[in-house]
This record gives C-alpha cells, structure tokens and sequence, in this order.
C-alpha cells in the first residue's frame, strides 16, 4: 500500500517515514509542499500531511485533492491544535487528525483507524 | 508588560512538553528575564514571526553547535560531524512546533495570532536585533550538558492575553 507523507520539514518527514516503516508499511513516497503533493497524490492509497507548508498549505492540497476526486483517507499531522483548526480541517475532507508532536503509537493508531484496520 | 510576561509562561509550558516528547529525554526550563540590549548567543537561531490581535511577536530558539548537534542526534538517531541543512531544518521545526502549540494553548484563552514559516540564522556568537519598542525576554533551557536559549520578542502596547 502505497502512503504519500508531505511536510516542508525534512526532519519530519523522516520521522513520519520512520515510523510508517516500523509499523510495516514501507511503500512510501514524499513531498516538500501541497503543490507537489498534488501530482503524487493519485498513486497514494493513504496521505498524510502536514498543515503550514510555502507554496501551497496542506488544507488548499486537500481541498484540492478531493476536488479532484481523490477519495482515499487523508490524516492531518500538524502543531495547529486549537479546535477550530480541527474542524476546519475536517470539513474540508480530512479523515483524521494528529498534532505535533506526536509519539509512534498515537500515529499508528490513527492510521490504522483510518483504514479500518 | 506585568500581565504580557504572564503570558511567556505559554511559551515556556509549550517549549517544554514539546521539547521533552521529541527529544525523549528530560529538558530543563529556567526562568524568564527580561533582555537589556541585544544578547550575543549560541552559533545557530531558529526564528519565527508571529501576528494576531492579541500577541505579536518572534520567537528564536538559540543553539551552540554542540547543542544542536546534541539535539539532531537525540531526535533521529544519528550523529552528525557538523551543522548543515539537516540540523537547520530540525532546529526550525522544532521552533515551529514550540511556536504552534503555543498558539493553540492562546487559542484556548482567546487571543489569535498566525505564525510564519521558520528563517535560520547562522554565525558564532551572533545577536538577533529585534525592534526597539519590542522587550525582549529570555527563557534559558538545557538537556544534557548543552545550555540553549528561546528569546521571546514581543511587540508593547497592545492587549494582553487573558484580558
Ligand atoms: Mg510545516
């Protein structure tokens, strides 16, 4: 099963990689903003994807994406918190959410409850 | 500017839980002062802007070497020789994760504001001069043997948090 992590953080997208590969799932590709997410996100069985990112912000990639038609789970990993945030987020299609920072298991939990494993 | 430092303990309880979780490992959080003049500090700054009605302001995240080397290898894993691009892209998401959760614990008393996306500043024992109707506060912290900074910049006169 192919997931596309995307955050501007270098750093974070390794630590998301590291952990998606730890809880087996090691097909596994990546992008640095929601511009260039937008022309992987169609192989992409599961996204996750950071919020504050140049170029294009993860929520107009989300917007984006299921204006398009993607209908795969998207997870939000991201530090806005606040509860507007969230929803906002929700409503504009993201499936679930996790804020930064964030421990392995919590990450896997959500994952797994996204693809109703 | 009494009840504006009320408001820093925001951004020491956020510097500190999030610090501890990505680092694994414990962190101390000294008390806040205020600054007089501009500080020469540490050869790396994690910098961001922040802008709302309520708070405005830059938060910098201030390393030696050493200790951002210390931090990299405690957060991936893996020891680096020198500071490059890897050790600047984990100093400034760090700052932006300290900066974002601190936004959201505002967000919970009210007061909004939006951040910007990190700039790092590089060069032994630098200042980072801020503009003058901004105080200046020093919230010291360490892990391990390393003794870092996180400068709190914050524009006067405008509302306080919490009013
Ligand atoms: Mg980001």
């Amino acid at each position: 099963m192919k997931v596309l992590v995307v955050d501007d953080s270098s750093t974070m997208r390794r630590i998301i990689i590291n952990t998606l590969k730890a809880a087996g799932y090691s097909d596994v590709d990546e992008a640095g903003d929601g511009q260039e997410a937008l022309g992987k996100v169609d192989a992409a069985e599961l996204v996750l994807t950071d919020w504050n990112m140049p170029v294009m912000d993860g929520l107009t990639f989300v917007k984006e994406a299921r204006g398009k038609g993607f209908d795969k789970p998207i997870i939000m990993v991201t530090t806005e918190g606040a509860k507007n945030e969230v929803l906002e987020a929700l409503k504009n299609g993201v499936n679930d959410y996790i804020v930064k920072p964030f421990t392995k298991p919590v990450m896997v939990e959500k994952i797994n409850k996204v693809l109703g494993l | 500017m009494a009840k504006a430092l009320n408001n820093l303990q925001l951004f020491a309880e956020s510097l500190g839980s999030t610090a501890e979780m990505m680092l694994g490992e414990e962190v101390r959080i000294d008390k806040p002062t205020v600054q007089k003049g501009h500080k020469a500090f540490g050869d790396l700054s994690a910098v961001i802007g922040f802008g709302g009605d309520g708070v405005s302001g830059v938060l910098s995240l201030r390393f030696t070497q050493a200790a951002a080397l210390g931090l990299y290898e405690a957060m991936m894993g893996e020891s680096l020789e020198r500071c490059g691009p890897e050790v600047h892209d984990c100093i400034g998401e760090i700052a932006n994760i300290v900066l974002g959760n601190a936004k959201t614990l505002f967000a919970a008393r009210d007061v909004h504001f939006l951040i910007s996306i990190p700039t790092i500043i590089e060069g032994p024992n630098h200042s980072i001069r801020m503009r003058n109707r901004m105080a200046v506060v020093d919230i010291p912290f360490g892990f391990r043997e390393h003794s870092c900074l996180m400068e709190i910049a914050l524009e006067l006169g405008e509302r306080p948090a919490g009013d």
